[in-house]
């Protein structure tokens, strides 16, 4: 009796667990058979497995770096242009956010009133502020310094929208590590910065890992102010695949542009979820 | 405390930019919703409060508020209550528990507005799978992006897709550090898997629940780049969002004054509910004495 | 040469004062233990002598010069911490050289002193490995090696026994001791064992609640402790301390008298170590009756505890062949001159 019960609560379980994946790689399939239809494969109607119900055609796919004039997405320009801002601006934020956060964690700040645990609450609650609010703002601002449709506009903005999330990440990672070490490393004869980019930032990887994951989704997948702040000479990936959407254009070519936008960020959550596995995330959402 | 002439270094740089990036556009932003300008009158005059007295009677943004408190709700409702299942059943040894964590994982870290343009396909009355799924099941189709509550059903669903990977990410790391002793002590006492989880598993996850559910709070109140995929806040305006209104209102009709006193506003209310919610909830969960800011 | 001179020194934190009023001077060469329960004070000194914590008020000044702006890496100590802090990186030999090669000491010279000091230490086949490779004695032999490699005019230790074992902790307690004998260099040490205090101290420093108690050579705190707490935390077993009465030159307890040299009148607390009690026989003077109530032997020794007039409890060491049984009324002499008397307010040494 014991054994029916446990196998049904396992049958249960493992069928819980297949139903969600299901729904999680759904629209992944789905892009993933659309891309190789053509006309008959849509316009009749939903269709689903190739050869069998529909003509299977490469046309989605050669769409992708062709150029616009001849009816392609051209896509290699926003994939470069995406690349270099996530790129920069997370290598970025990962540094002055690391810097910020081990002097929070080690040092006391005061300003009148407001102590450490102040400060780094100020940083993380800088991602409340909707980008929708700070769109004219920024607008006018990187008009004015004409900044504006830059690289070097958009990495400015995402800095200050990634540095929140390196200084969340690293602050309880380096409340972790024990203030002996920074110490034993100052009488060997460090000074403060030695100390900490020669003994404590090796301790870091983990840490550092998770946080510069973090920043690259965030930045790859950043929308708004990529579709606000950027048009003619800077297009970023995410705003020319939406506009695709309204510009007719068909949903082979369409679907799969936007499983190859996604595909960098796939390998990035491999690498997310094996670092994940091994740290103390716990620790972190605990504050 | 080590010697603190170095500590300015580390901080400074990062506090700087932030304070440019983010606090000097917010106090410009004070300043621009005391200003009339709009598209007929470019630049920085002063018209009083009138921008927010007009603001207290705007039916759309009010509208827009009610609407973003409905969806915010289901979708974290569902998010939190989905992604802790999904923790609980991958928390112990489970076969092939890491290629589901792996494939569970995968939906928070594509890009959300991009998912949206597939979803939208797939949404698509007539040509759309979703439609034809339910045919084969006797049900008719559902005009999901023509009609307000299948509209908002659909950007609840999707939100869903995406976001609960990430509470289920936080609760598993969560239930993982949980300590051993309670739940031997409650085997002992003959407590069967219900009983536990009420009286061990959820209150021990308190802290982490407070945590989790703040976090998708914080970021689903932004919901935009859905809406602005899927159905354009339409229809009409069932699923317009305050983040979307005033990203229409501001970038698209140039009522740059004017929008800027609903953002202070939104970002009033917004800061204050946050901060009753996690306070109540904190009280709630975990007691009195221990209920921190 | 190396002197540290500690004047009025005070440490706040916030308004929690971990040190008031200390004033203590080490000489050169001296090994100076600083003892207490937690909460004393001692690991703050250390820390404030070390440059990782400043002083609210007071001087602190190594050879002649004032600390008070000085970087740790410039006063010239080593220390080594409870948690051995190596670097976890990095393998031992690395560990070792560190501190050489951040002052851009010559590679020969650095591989030199690396290899004698773990030759010293017998870690020398430890050289290649990691922290996490090792076992908590192997890692503390390391991060003594690490010190010594500094070659420091002041060695500071701060609590390294505390986390080995039993056994572990009486063998690096002797080779401390002896590197020192070898050494000879000005080191602080700070534990909360009054055992380790003993072993290694040329002169001992007992703090309790951020203030100095005693400062003498452990023999001074031991034979004449100038209050009631020293008396109570140095020696093991605990001096035994009972109520008692001054009147005339003579101490009352209970029911009993003994003779003593004392110039006070009224209520003292009496100290008398187990081992300075003597058994007599029933009809001999100046002694006190006692009922034995418990018996536990300790191999070499058995402790004895014993009544006296139902009141007071005092425990008493007898030599292992001497046998009691329990219930046993035994008559105790007191050794010359082993009375200790204290205030019973203020605590501190009558006699």
């Amino acid at each position: 009796m014991r054994g029916a019960r446990v196998n049904l609560y396992s049958g249960l379980k493992y069928g819980a667990l297949i139903i969600w994946a299901v729904f999680v790689v759904a629209p992944f399939l789905w892009a993933l058979s659309t891309s190789f239809k053509s006309d008959n494969g849509v316009t009749g109607g939903a269709t689903y497995i190739p050869f069998l119900e529909y003509e299977p055609s490469l046309e989605g796919w050669a769409a992708l770096f062709r150029d616009t004039s001849s009816g392609g997405i051209s896509m290699q320009g926003p994939y470069l242009a995406s690349l270099i801002v996530s790129i920069v601006s997370s290598g970025i934020a990962l540094t002055l956010g690391t810097l910020a956060a081990y002097g929070l964690s080690r040092f006391t700040f005061r300003a009148g009133p407001l102590r450490n645990s102040d400060i780094t609450f100020f940083f993380i609650s800088q991602r409340i502020m909707p980008p929708a609010i700070l769109a004219i703002p920024y607008f006018l601002l990187l008009q004015f310094t004409g900044l504006l449709d830059t690289h070097v506009g958009l990495i400015l903005v995402y800095v200050a929208m990634l540095l929140p999330i390196v200084v969340w990440v690293m602050v309880d990672f380096f409340n972790t590590v024990p203030t002996e070490l920074d110490e034993a490393a100052m009488i060997d004869g460090c000074n403060p910065i030695q100390a900490f980019y020669r003994i404590i930032l090796p301790n870091c990887a983990p840490g550092l890992v998770v946080a510069g994951l973090l920043c690259i989704i965030f930045s790859w997948s950043e929308f708004f102010f990529a579709l606000t702040l950027s048009f003619a000479k800077v297009q970023m990936l995410p705003p020319t695949i939406v506009i695709l959407n309204s510009n007719k254009v068909p949903w082979w070519s369409l679907s799969a542009s936007a499983l190859v936008s996604v595909v960098p960020l796939v390998i990035v959550a491999f690498f997310l979820e094996r670092y994940l596995s091994r740290g103390n995330l716990a620790g972190i959402i605990r504050e | 405390m080590i010697d603190s002439r170095y500590k300015h270094i580390f901080l400074f740089p990062a506090l700087l930019v932030l304070v440019a990036i983010i606090i000097f556009p917010l106090i410009y932003t004070v300043r621009l919703s005391f200003s009339g300008w709009d598209i007929n009158r470019p630049g920085l005059d002063s018209v009083g409060w009138a921008n927010y007295a007009r603001a207290l009677v705007d039916g759309g943004f009010w509208n827009s508020m009610g609407t973003l408190y409905q969806m915010v709700f289901f979708c974290v409702l569902f998010e939190y209550t989905l992604g802790f299942g999904l923790a609980l059943l991958l928390w112990k040894q489970v076969k092939a528990g890491r290629f589901f964590r792996l494939l569970f994982i995968i939906p928070m870290c594509v890009t959300p507005v991009v998912m949206a343009v597939v979803w939208k396909t797939i949404f698509h009355e007539t040509l759309g799978p979703l439609n034809d799924i339910l045919n084969w099941f006797g049900i008719a189709g559902v005009p999901w992006l023509s009609e307000a509550t299948p509209a908002f059903i659909s950007i609840v669903l999707v939100d869903v897709w995406q976001w609960t990977s990430l509470m289920f990410i936080l609760l598993l790391a969560g239930l993982m550090s949980l300590p051993k002793e309670p739940y031997e002590a409650a085997q002992i006492d003959g407590a069967g898997p219900i009983r536990t989880f009420v009286h061990v598993t959820f209150p021990l996850m308190a802290p982490i629940t407070i945590g989790a559910l703040v976090i998708r709070l914080i970021e689903s109140s932004k919901l935009m780049e859905t809406i602005y995929a899927m159905t354009s806040a339409g229809p009409g305006s069932a699923t317009e969002t305050t983040s979307y209104l005033l990203y229409i209102r501001s970038l698209r009709e140039f009522q740059i004054g004017y929008t800027a006193s609903l953002s202070m506003i939104y970002l009033v209310i917004l800061i204050i509910a946050l901060a009753l919610f996690a306070k109540l909830l904190s009280r709630a969960l975990i007691g009195r004495s221990e209920a921190r800011t | 040469m190396a002197e540290v001179k500690i004047e009025d020194v005070q440490k706040k934190f916030g308004s929690v004062l971990a040190l008031d009023a200390i004033d203590l001077t080490i000489h050169d060469n001296e090994f100076v233990v600083l003892v207490g329960p937690s909460g004393s004070g001692k690991s703050t000194l250390l820390r404030i002598i070390a440059g990782l914590e400043r002083e609210t008020d007071g001087t602190v000044s190594i050879n002649g010069e004032t600390m008070a702006n000085v970087a740790p890496k410039n006063r010239d100590v080593a220390m080594v911490f409870q948690s051995h802090a190596l670097y976890p990186h990095m393998n031992v030999y690395d560990n070792l050289a560190f501190n050489q090669r951040i002052r851009g000491v010559p590679r020969k010279q650095v591989d030199d002193k690396v290899r004698e000091v773990a030759e010293r230490l017998e870690i020398t086949n430890l050289l290649k490995r990691r922290p996490r490779q090792m076992s908590g004695g192997q890692r503390q032999r390391v991060a003594i090696g690490r010190a010594l490699v500094r070659d420091p005019q002041i060695f500071l230790f701060d609590e390294p026994l505390s986390n080995l074992d039993a056994e572990l902790r009486v063998r690096l307690r002797t080779e401390i001791k002896r590197l020192h004998g070898e050494l000879r260099r000005t080191s602080v040490y700070v534990t909360h064992d009054q055992v380790e205090a003993m072993t290694l101290a040329d002169r001992v420093v007992v703090l309790r609640d951020g203030r100095i108690e005693q400062i003498g050579e452990p023999d001074a705190l031991y034979q004449r402790p100038a209050n009631v707490f020293v008396a109570g935390f140095i020696g093991s077993p605990a001096m035994n301390l009972i109520t008692a009465e001054a009147m005339n030159n003579l101490l009352h307890i209970g029911g009993q008298t003994l003779p003593v040299d004392v110039e006070h009148n009224g209520a003292v607390t009496l100290g008398i170590r187990p081992e300075d009690f003597l058994l007599e026989d029933p009809d001999a003077v100046d002694s006190i009756n006692a009922q034995v109530t418990l018996i536990e032997p300790m191999g070499a020794d058995t402790l004895v505890l014993c009544l006296i007039d139902v009141e007071h409890e005092v425990s008493v060491r007898l030599p292992r062949h001497v046998r009691v049984t329990n219930g046993e009324k035994l008559n105790l002499r007191p050794r010359k001159g082993s009375l200790h008397l204290f205030d019973p307010e203020s605590g501190q040494r009558l006699n």
